[in-house]
């Protein structure tokens, strides 16, 4: 710990200080500290073989969720919870926020997602405040999953190479003192600038001020963000060894729990406390599972086809074998205080209730691991024959990160989560 | 608890804005609530909201955005007699009073509105990021190619989708800022001129040669790179460790030493030397800031090739084996298992190991890379000289600041400024002027071009109209700042009087800078960018791939339009035409005479699917999967795009089927079945007979009347192209569709004029501008006048361009 504060002392940044749990301790026992892992199936599960049958002591697990098995009791998937956001497809993005996009203005945070709220707090001794990846899919860009409080939707990495080094891989020493001096160098400029621009502001009309505003709010986010940098940029990544040796794996089989094993590295050293997965949406990425032969955006259609339903439930158990395996993996690991597992909570599911009729209800939604959480199989969270917001149990979630606010964007409730 | 407070607020404005609005509709006139009442409240009223609209609690308010939106959508329909859909219809004389009343109320409100709207709209608007990258490209004289790529910056098509201007936020500004940093580092080049350095690159510190060749340290401490395959994701090395890319922009001088094994003699081996800069993303051929040096062929044993070139800063050359084999590494790893037998060796030593130890397949071997450089003709560069002069002969001096800062900023924000504006930045640059001249100044130039100044447009009334007007037409046709004689005309206010302005128009349109405003117009327009995201299967496709036509179908629309726009023709040759417009390989691949060079105007046959836009394989491509086409997303497009109609999304809850070409059923038949649902019908009677017809197409825009089976077991199905419109219109064929679209003239002139104001105003069209546009495609419709240029020479006289 003593190079933190070597470093911190260096840079005069005691601003960051308090963020420091194990500073904080002062030789205490350590803290343990409180992950989160949040999974974005953006197509939803198929609702009939997802939901276990019956509730609470009676529950019995479903065809889809077999692959879990192994971790009985320690998760638990939830009935009855859905956004009041029913756009089918363009509704996907609002998983973890529970706001629309386009009325994102309209709320105090705007669409600010989970994850993100989550990190405000919890990532700020951390290199990564959150951590953003999807795996591959197709071409182009999809950022579906995370969004700031000022409605950007922040862009989700699938490229494992450059993921890896994002997290593992140190600049030299020559590319680290030139990118040190040109953060230096913005700060104080951002400095000037903010001087110069609010001079202009005075000026404006009202309508003109309030755009002003936007962008002043964005200078003054950048200075802030530099700084942050300008820390980090002195300390050392952590090491870890290549995800894979020779060629990187083509085939989905080999490829995708390697993304998982980055998540469990990216957690157990620290690098960050938040990371988000987003799960393919494109649909020629499946063909390397056997007996799946057709596109998944036309199988999560299938019409009750028997034939296509065999296929998308293939897809849907193989993305059920991953979370098990990376459960597994999170329970293999300990840091100081615990397993990872006990002390991260992950969530998994989609803002797609049944894909096949575009349904934004009763959407799949599943919370494992973290010892201090009560899990049951299947919980029943239907109010009055009517679901409840998905927010009540975010709501819930934020609360165990000792979030004080007693609401999570459109919650109306908060989801009793503890043993 | 404030939030919660918010939220409940909210949901009460939502609940009473419908029922409590200004005035109910029930204060209405007695004839238009008897008319409401016969012919649209069943559908639109308490027990059914049709495509979620309620017309008994509609506000009888022609101020309030919403509810006048509505009522001129009631006008609309009426108008274009799409409602009411069944018997009874209303007599020509209630319709044609009702039809007036609308539209007077429309204008008395859209005046009262109006004078609201100019005290409080704002005059400041972010640069798109095309209109940002041109800006920079226009100060600094040259082409930076990493530029067009957006990738530091959020995608601007979010922000425009969600109709919210053009939005900053952090991400955005911190985007900015890492191009601003990356071009002034360009630019500012040291005082003396840099020394030639050489970089050598070791085949492992190629990252290529971890992930996908084959290298090996042997003995004596050397090693190599084998390279088989040719794949975009494959066959490639490129630098990694520590390397950021050469430090300046220059010439370089590339030697790479390496041999060809196993060689086929009747093709040599051609080695493919790129450049990459990891800052602008990984190799890939969507990484449009990679750029291509030379290809080299490969002969016989260890040789040193030497090659020059000019490489930017940041970037590093790469190599590839340009025909090498395609998914190399499968193949090459199960011919050894074969004949070796070895999978023992092939678990523990991986494929690439087992190909380089066991195959005798040709590759090539590189052995290493070097790279010298800069080196310069001139010095200084052009570009340096052009802000700064000749820094050696005429010194950097405290008092030449503020003449060069002065002289950039007047450039970069586009207008005439007063030294006390820039007041403060001479004042830093001062400052910190005795340690690093040069770099001072640097610091100067950013600080001026992350001002707001610069990074939006600014349509202010008293102090720079003129010079606004000047920039919004220039950016509009040529996407770039305003040259000397724009600015010069708005110093003088003279830009405004008619005879100045009707002659710029004609010089900017004149100009072939033109070009790049019907590129970027079409790409939007057309979302042309979705042929990037489900490219042609290439094992379903294979002859698309190797006619080699894939970036020129998606050339094809622009290049139209580019015809269109230079000989004035009608822009109803969108909807259908009897020429196209292709290159010698699009015409081979559509069976037409083949023109001698380039994109030309090539004379159709009567029968033949070709002509217009819709069924051009650029739109056939984007509306499908790259496998399979689906007549719902077909219909869609060519309502939104084509036609301007906006359909409300899928409810949820429906059950929604998909055409599967292997099943029983029929495409057809799925869909009817789907219609009959009360739900869905409302928008499928509308969307499907604008789809179905486009069956016809595959998903590269080729004919068919059979689907290709997904497997060669499954059995073929006939495609059923024929549908009847809502109107009754039977269409048999592509040739019916098409004629079908150009009955609907007024749709489409209303569609292309809206969307171009859209374009060039950068904000939505709404029912308050209909007057402008209304009168434009009157014009278009009613008389000759109807080509392109004179479509675009309308708009930018109208006074919802000229006023903004």
């Amino acid at each position: 710990m003593i190079d933190r504060r070597q470093i911190l002392k260096a840079t005069s940044l005691g601003l960051y200080l308090p963020f420091f749990p194990s500073l904080q301790a002062g030789g205490k026992e350590p803290e343990s500290k409180k992950r989160l892992v949040c999974i974005h199936q953006t197509q939803g599960m198929e609702p009939k073989g997802f939901f276990p049958k019956g509730y609470g002591k009676d529950a019995v697990l479903s065809p889809t969720l077999e692959p879990m098995k192994p971790h009985l009791g320690q998760f638990t998937v939830f009935n009855g919870l859905e956004h009041n956001v029913a756009q089918a497809h363009y509704a996907e993005h609002s998983f973890l926020s529970g706001v629309h996009v386009n009325d994102a203005k309209h709320y105090p945070d705007g669409n600010i997602t989970l994850d993100i709220k989550v990190a405000e707090t919890i990532g700020k001794d951390s290199r990564f405040p959150s951590f953003h990846m999807a795996f591959p899919g197709g071409s182009g860009r999809y950022d579906r999953t995370s969004w700031t409080r000022n409605g950007d939707a922040i862009v989700m990495e699938s490229n494992l190479n450059h993921l890896f080094h994002q997290l593992f891989v140190d600049p030299t020493n020559e590319s680290k003192k030139h990118h040190l001096a040109l953060l230096k160098e913005n700060h104080s400029l951002l400095d000037l600038l903010l001087t110069q621009e609010k001079r202009i502001k005075n000026k404006l009309n009202v309508p003109d001020k309030h755009r002003m505003e936007e962008y002043l709010t964005s200078v003054r986010e950048t200075e802030k963000e530099i700084q942050r940098q300008m820390m980090w940029s002195q300390k050392s990544k952590p090491k870890q060894d290549e995800l894979f040796t020779g060629a990187r794996p083509t085939n989905v089989k080999e490829l995708f729990p390697l993304y998982y094993k980055l998540v469990r590295m990216a957690l157990q050293t620290s690098s960050t406390r938040v990371v988000s997965l987003q799960c393919p949406v494109t649909d020629n990425v499946y063909s390397d599972i056997d007996g799946v032969h057709q596109g998944y955006h036309l199988l999560c259609h299938h019409g009750k086809s028997p034939e296509k339903l065999k296929q998308l439930h293939l897809i849907e158990t193989f993305h059920m074998q991953l979370l098990s395996n990376f459960l597994q993996d999170l329970k293999d690991t300990s840091d100081e205080t615990g397993t990872l597992f006990d002390q991260t909570m992950v969530l998994f599911g989609g803002n797609m209730g049944n894909p096949s009729s575009h349904s934004n209800h009763n959407v799949p939604v599943m919370l494992c691991g973290d010892s201090s959480i009560k899990h049951s199989l299947h919980r029943n969270m239907w109010k009055h024959k009517k679901c409840q917001p998905l927010c009540n149990l975010y709501s819930g979630m934020l609360q165990k990160f000792n979030h004080k606010e007693e609401h999570f964007n459109v919650s109306t409730e908060s989801v009793h989560l503890n043993a | 608890m404030t939030s919660y407070l918010n939220v409940f607020l909210l949901t009460l404005m939502c609940v009473t804005f419908t029922v409590t609005g200004a005035e109910p509709v029930s204060n209405a006139p007695k004839f238009v609530q008897q008319f409401l009442q016969d012919y649209c409240i069943k559908c639109h009223g308490p027990e059914k909201q049709k495509a979620d609209l309620r017309y008994d609690t509609l506000a009888y308010d022609f101020q309030d955005f919403k509810a006048a939106s509505i009522w001129q959508d009631i006008l609309d329909q009426l108008d274009m007699e799409e409602m009411p859909p069944k018997k009874p219809f209303p007599s020509s004389v209630d319709s044609e009073k009702i039809k007036t009343w609308i539209q007077q109320k429309l204008e008395l409100g859209r005046i009262a509105v109006k004078k609201k709207h100019q005290e409080t709209k704002s005059h400041y608007q972010r640069l798109k990021h095309s209109e940002f990258h041109n800006t920079l490209k226009d100060l600094f004289d040259f082409d930076l190619p990493h530029l067009d790529h957006t990738q530091s910056l959020t995608r601007d098509s979010y922000n425009i989708e969600s109709k919210d201007k053009l939005k900053m936020s952090p991400t955005q500004f911190q985007g900015y800022l890492k191009v601003i940093d990356r071009v002034l580092d360009s630019v500012f080049l040291p005082v003396e001129q840099p020394k030639a350095k050489t970089w050598v690159i070791r085949p492992e510190d190629m990252l290529g040669a971890r992930d996908v060749c084959v290298y090996h340290m042997d003995k004596h401490g050397l090693s190599y790179a084998d390279l088989f395959g040719v794949e975009t994701n494959v066959a490639r090395c490129w630098v990694e460790k520590g390397l950021l890319g050469v430090p300046f922009d220059g010439k370089y001088k590339i030697s790479i030493t390496a041999e060809a094994l196993y060689p086929d003699p009747k093709r040599p081996a051609v080695l493919d030397v790129s450049a990459n800069s990891r800052e602008y993303g990984r190799i890939s051929s969507e990484n449009i800031s990679d750029y291509h040096l030379k290809n080299i062929t490969i002969q016989g044993p260890v040789k040193e090739y030497r090659i020059d070139s000019v490489l930017k800063r940041g970037f590093m050359p790469y190599l590839r084996f340009q025909n090498g084999l395609g998914y190399w590494s499968q193949k090459i790893t199960d011919v050894v298992r074969e004949s070796h037998k070895i999978t023992n060796s092939y678990l523990t030593l991986g494929k690439h190991e087992v190909a380089r130890k066991y195959s005798k397949h040709r590759r090539i071997r590189v052995h290493s890379l070097k790279v010298t450089g800069p080196f310069f003709d001139t010095w200084p560069q052009p570009i340096t000289h052009k802000w700064l002069g000749d820094l050696k002969e005429n010194p950097l001096t405290l008092d030449r600041i503020e003449p060069i800062l002065l002289k950039f900023a007047k450039a970069a924000w586009r207008r005439h400024i007063l030294p006390t504006e820039i007041s403060d930045i001479v004042t830093y640059v001062k400052n910190n002027f005795h340690q690093k001249p040069l770099h001072a100044l640097k610091q100067g130039f950013k600080v001026i071009l992350m001002s707001s100044n610069h990074l939006y447009h600014i349509h202010d009334h008293e102090r720079v109209q003129q010079f606004a007007l000047a920039a919004r037409l220039s950016y509009f046709l040529w996407n770039e700042p305003p040259d000397q004689e724009l600015q010069d005309l708005a110093q003088s206010g003279q830009l405004e009087n008619p005879k100045v302005y009707s002659a710029q128009i004609k010089r900017l349109l004149d100009d072939p800078r033109l070009l790049r405003m019907i590129n970027s117009f079409t790409t939007e327009w057309l979302q042309l960018y979705r042929l990037d995201l489900n490219p042609p299967d290439k094992k379903m496709f294979k002859k698309f791939y190797s006619a080699r036509i894939k970036h020129l179908v998606k050339r094809e629309p622009i290049e139209f339009m580019k015809v269109l726009f230079k000989e004035n023709l009608s822009i109803f040759n969108c909807l259908k035409s009897d020429f196209a417009v292709v290159d010698p390989k699009l015409a081979k691949f559509y069976e037409l005479p083949v023109p001698k060079s380039g994109f030309q105007k090539v004379a159709l046959q009567k029968s033949s699917i070709r002509g217009g836009l819709v069924t051009q394989p650029a739109i056939a491509s984007l509306t499908s999967n790259g496998q399979l086409t689906s007549p719902v997303v077909r219909g869609i497009y060519v309502m939104e795009r084509i036609l301007g109609i906006h359909p409300a999304p899928p409810p949820s809850d429906v059950e929604i089927p998909e055409p599967d070409i292997r099943g029983a059923k029929s495409l057809v038949e799925q869909l009817k079945k789907h219609r009959d649902q009360e739900t869905c019908m409302e928008c499928h009677r509308k969307i499907d007979p604008l789809g179905i017809p486009l069956e016809n197409l595959d998903a590269i825009g080729q004919f068919r009347d059979t689907y290709k089976p997904l497997s060669k077991v499954a059995p073929s199905h006939p495609v059923i192209a024929h549908a009847t419109t809502t109107n009754g219109t039977n269409i048999q064929n592509l040739n019916d569709y098409t004629s079908y679209l150009l009955d609907r003239k007024s749709q489409f002139s209303k569609n292309l004029t809206e969307r171009l104001f859209t374009y060039s105003i950068g904000r939505k069209v709404s029912y308050l501008d209909r007057e402008s546009v209304d009168e434009i495609v009157h014009k278009l419709t009613n008389s000759e006048e109807n080509g392109f240029r004179d479509l675009l020479s309308m708009i930018l006289q109208s006074p919802l361009f000229k006023d903004f």
